[in-house]
C-alpha cells in the first residue's frame, strides 16, 4: 500500500497533468451572453415579483 | 442539499482501497473537468439536476411556510423566493463552474483565499448535518407515528421509538457511507421517485377526502395578524433554503458544456422544483393543521396508506442522507490539513457525530426549531453569493487564474495574506450582521425594513457593496488577489 507522502506525489503528478491540459482556451466552456443575463434576471427577479404582486392581489 | 456528481469510480471495497478512493475522490473531486468529460447534454442535466432537486425536506420546507400564510398566498409566496433565491445561486456559482470545469468550493478561492475557501466547506457541512438531522428526525416521527396509529405501541412510546429509529437508520447509513462510492452512486433517480411517489400519494388522497376548500380555507397556525409580514416570512423561508444550493451547483453544473445549457435546468430543477414540492408540505400541513410532515403522512393517508409512504420516504431519506453525508466527506478531506492524516472512517464519524448527537438527545428542539436552521442558511449563504458575483463578474471580469485554484502556496494568486482574504470575511461577516439584524434566526424577532424588502435580498445587495469597496480600495492597492492577471 502506498504511504501518505507517495500517495500525495501521486495526486501532485496528476493535477499537474490535467492542469497541462486545461491550459487550452478550447477548455474553458461558454459563457452566459446579455441574452442569457436577461432571460435569467427575468425568471429569477421579474418573474416572482410578478407571482407576488398576483398572490398579494388574490390573498 | 443533496448533491449528485456522477463520477465516483468503482473500486473493491477492502479498507486500504477506500481509504485511497476517498482521498482520491477529495483531490480529483476538486480538479477541473476536461471538456472531453463533460458529457452531459441539455436533457441529462434536466435529469440529474431534477433528480437532485426533489428531496424530502421540501415538505418540511412547506409545513413551515404553513405556519405563516394560507395555501394561496404560500403557492406564490414559495415559488416566487425559490426562483429568487435560485437566481442568486445560479449567478454566483455557475458559470464560474462551468466556464473552468471545477466545483464551487474551488470556486470560492479567489473570493476568500486558497486556505479561506475551507469556509465553503464549513458552511456545506452545516447545511448537511441540519438537512440530515431534518430527514433523519422525520423518519423516525413518521415510523413511531405509523406504530401509534396501528396500535402496536402506545402514544406514550413515541418520543423513544423515534430515538430508537433515528438511531437504528443512522448506523445503517453509516456502514453504508463507509462502503465507499459504489453503495452512494446512482441513488438520485429512486430517491426522486420514492419522494414524488409519496408526495403525489398524499396530495391525491388530501384532495379526494377534503377537496380544495378544505386546503384553501386551512388557518396558518402563527399567523402574526399583519398579513404583509408574514408573506415576507413565507417568502423569505424559500428564498433562505433555496439558497444552501449554493455548495452543490459545481458538482452537477460543471458536466455542462455551456452556461447557457445550464442557466433552465438550474433555475427550474433545482430552485423551483424545491417550491413546488414544497407546497404539497404547505397544502397537507393547513389542512391537518400540523406542519410536522411525519404527522400529516399518517393523518391524510391512513394506515396502510401512510404505511406505503412512510416506506418510500425511509428510502428516499436513506439515500438522501447516504449522499449528503458522502458528499461532506469529500469536502471536509478537501481540507489540506486534514487531507493525508484524517482517516475516512473518522471523517464520516466527524460528519455524523452532530446528526446522532441531534437524533438521540435534541430531537424536539431540534424540530421545534426547524425555521432557525432554515433562516440560518439564508444568514450564510447570501452573503457569500454576493461576494463571489461581485468578484467574478465586476472585479474579475469572467477571468480566473486556473492553476492558482490548486496552489496552496504564496506563489498562488489567491493566497492574499496567509491564505485567507479578509475583504472576502469582513464584507460576509457584515452581511451576517445585517440578516440577524433584519431577521433573527434564533427569536424570529424583524426589524420595521424586513416586511418591505426581506432579510436574504438586502443582505447580498449590502454585502456586495462592502465587498466591491473593500477590493477596490484595500485589496487591488495592495496588489493581493491576483486582480491585475489581464496586464501579466
Amino acid at each position: 500500500m502506498a504511504t501518505r507522502d507517495e500517495e500525495r506525489k501521486e495526486l501532485e503528478a496528476l493535477l499537474a497533468e490535467r492542469l497541462k491540459l486545461a491550459d487550452d482556451p478550447s477548455y474553458e466552456g461558454e459563457l452566459l451572453s446579455g441574452s442569457d443575463h436577461l432571460l435569467l434576471f427575468t425568471v429569477g427577479i421579474i418573474v416572482p415579483i410578478v407571482l407576488l404582486v398576483i398572490g398579494w392581489v388574490v390573498k | 442539499m443533496s448533491a449528485t456528481n456522477g463520477e465516483a469510480t468503482a473500486t473493491p471495497p477492502t479498507k486500504g482501497s477506500i481509504e485511497r478512493e476517498a482521498l482520491h475522490q477529495a483531490a480529483e473531486g476538486s480538479w477541473p473537468v476536461l471538456p472531453q468529460e463533460r458529457n452531459w447534454g441539455t436533457l441529462g442535466l434536466y435529469a440529474v439536476t431534477l433528480s437532485a432537486g426533489i428531496a424530502a425536506w421540501s415538505y418540511s420546507i412547506g409545513g413551515a411556510v404553513s405556519w405563516y400564510l394560507n395555501a394561496t398566498m404560500g403557492t406564490f409566496a414559495m415559488i416566487a423566493g425559490a426562483l429568487v433565491g435560485m437566481y442568486f445561486v445560479t449567478l454566483a456559482a455557475m458559470p464560474i463552474s462551468v466556464k473552468y470545469g471545477i466545483d464551487t468550493i474551488a470556486a470560492c478561492k479567489p473570493q476568500y483565499g486558497s486556505y479561506g475557501s475551507a469556509f465553503g466547506i464549513a458552511a456545506q457541512y452545516l447545511s448537511i448535518v441540519g438537512w440530515n438531522c431534518i430527514l433523519i428526525i422525520l423518519l423516525g416521527r413518521a415510523t413511531a407515528n405509523i406504530l401509534v396509529a396501528g396500535g402496536v405501541i402506545g402514544e406514550g412510546s413515541t418520543y423513544i421509538i423515534s430515538v430508537i429509529v433515528t438511531l437504528i437508520t443512522l448506523a445503517i447509513v453509516y456502514f453504508m457511507v463507509i462502503g465507499g462510492a459504489d453503495s452512494v452512486r446512482n441513488n438520485s433517480v429512486w430517491i426522486a421517485f420514492a419522494v414524488v411517489l409519496a408526495g403525489i400519494l398524499v396530495l391525491v388522497v388530501l384532495l379526494a377526502k377534503e377537496g380544495w376548500g378544505t386546503v384553501s380555507a386551512g388557518k396558518p397556525a402563527y399567523a402574526s395578524g399583519d398579513l404583509h409580514l408574514d408573506f415576507t416570512l413565507g417568502f423569505e423561508i424559500l428564498v433562505a433554503t433555496v439558497l444552501s444550493w449554493w455548495p452543490y451547483m459545481g458538482g452537477v453544473m460543471r458536466m455542462g458544456k455551456s452556461s447557457r445549457q445550464a442557466m433552465m435546468p438550474a433555475m427550474i430543477c433545482l430552485g423551483m422544483i424545491t417550491g413546488v414540492i414544497a407546497l404539497i408540505g404547505l397544502y397537507a400541513s393547513l389542512a391537518v393543521g400540523d406542519p410536522d410532515p411525519s404527522v400529516f403522512f399518517v393523518d391524510v393517508l391512513g394506515l396502510w396508506m401512510g404505511i406505503i409512504a412512510i416506506a418510500f420516504i425511509a428510502l428516499a431519506n436513506i439515500g438522501t442522507a447516504i449522499v449528503g453525508i458522502y458528499a461532506s466527506a469529500i469536502g471536509l478531506k478537501q481540507i489540506p490539513a486534514l487531507q493525508y492524516r484524517l482517516s475516512y472512517r473518522w471523517t464520516i464519524l466527524i460528519v455524523m457525530a452532530p446528526v446522532i448527537a441531534v437524533c438521540a438527545f435534541l430531537q424536539t428542539p431540534f424540530m421545534d426549531h426547524i425555521l432557525t436552521f432554515m433562516y440560518f442558511l439564508g444568514l450564510v449563504f447570501a452573503p457569500i453569493c454576493a461576494v463571489q458575483i461581485v468578484d467574478y463578474y465586476v472585479f474579475r471580469k469572467n477571468i480566473l487564474h486556473l492553476p492558482s485554484l490548486f496552489d496552496y502556496s504564496k506563489q498562488g494568486k489567491y493566497f492574499f495574506w496567509a491564505g485567507l482574504n479578509p475583504a472576502g470575511f469582513i464584507a460576509t461577516a457584515v452581511g451576517f450582521g445585517l440578516y440577524y439584524w433584519l431577521l433573527n434566526p434564533v427569536t424570529y424577532a424583524q426589524h420595521y425594513p424586513f416586511k418591505w424588502v426581506s432579510a436574504s435580498v438586502p443582505t447580498i445587495i449590502v454585502t456586495g457593496i462592502v465587498y466591491a469597496l473593500l477590493t477596490r480600495f484595500w485589496i487591488i492597492p495592495m496588489h493581493k488577489g491576483g486582480y491585475d492577471l489581464k496586464k501579466t
